[in-house]
């Protein structure tokens, strides 16, 4: 099917609406420049750091205190249900 | 910018996982600004067809660009060719825009259809206000019908592809398609009776 044969609607439609603006692949690519730099290695590096010890405690401290928490909840309810 | 990487080159990175192995900095930055080069004109097609302005489109243009890079360890070659991964990310972008944007309903001005060098003057003014016309009934449809739209004149992406990104059989991506499409003429009608 030739151009002029195409439906002017999905001629319109195939065009896309909008256009690409000539300096669109640099603007991306500055913004990752700013945003998410290109050094992958680096960035891995800085994420894949194990937690400091008291970082780790705190988890720890959190888990305790939670799990008490959950203990007096059931507790709360299970023991008003018995004595009843 | 001068690439020593050809599209094919920069699209084959994604597959292999080179972008995110421990490849140059500048050699990534050839590598993913050729693969902006390859489908950037597709992203932009999509949007445009999905009923977002000029400005729309650029802001979320960009955001699909930043989220292949910031995600493209999770890309997984087995499970989808680049493009279906890439225009996955671009409906997902596009669908949470309108959602975020619901009810308000997008007016395009003469200003953000950018003119067409290759049109006269008087073509262009026609061609402005038949983009906005068709800008304004796809602005009618659901977003199911505008994605059925905007994947199908992606000339980089098949229908079994389609289908995948709309996670329906091919069969049902063509019914959709054909309605989204009956519907939209419908609307075009619709709007030149109004104005007739």
């Amino acid at each position: 099917m030739t151009d002029n044969d195409q439906d002017p609607l999905d001629k319109l439609l195939a065009d896309g609406l909008v256009k690409t603006p000539v300096d669109f692949t640099e603007t991306v690519l500055n913004r990752i420049a700013q945003e998410a730099p290109f050094d992958y290695s680096q960035r891995r590096h800085a994420n894949s750091k194990p937690p400091s010890r008291w970082s780790s405690a705190a988890l720890i401290a959190s888990t305790i205190v939670g799990g008490f928490q959950i203990i007096s909840f059931i507790l709360g309810i299970w023991i008003p249900v018995t004595a009843g | 910018m001068e690439s020593k990487f050809s599209t094919a080159d920069a699209v084959a990175a994604l597959s292999v996982d080179r972008l995110s192995n421990d490849t140059q900095e500048t050699d990534n930055r050839q590598l993913f600004s050729a693969f902006i080069e390859h489908y950037q004109h597709g992203v932009f097609g999509f949007l445009g067809r999905m009923g977002f302005s000029q400005t729309e489109a650029e802001d979320l243009a960009q955001e699909v660009f930043l989220k292949v890079w910031r995600y493209r360890a999770s890309y997984n070659p087995q499970k989808a060719q680049p493009s279906t991964w890439l225009y996955a990310i671009v409906r997902n972008t596009a669908l949470n825009k309108l959602r975020s944007t619901r009810g308000d309903h997008t007016e395009l001005s003469e200003l953000e259809i950018a003119a067409d060098k290759q049109f006269q003057p008087e073509q262009q003014l026609q061609r402005q206000q038949t983009q906005k016309k068709v800008s304004a009934a796809i602005n009618k449809l659901s977003p199911d019908d505008r994605c059925a739209i905007a994947l199908f004149y992606l000339d980089d992406l098949s229908g079994e592809q389609a289908a995948n990104i709309l996670q329906c059989s091919t069969a049902a991506f063509k019914t959709r398609l054909s309605r989204a499409r009956n519907k939209l003429k419908n609307i075009l009608n619709t709007m030149d009776e109004t104005n007739d």
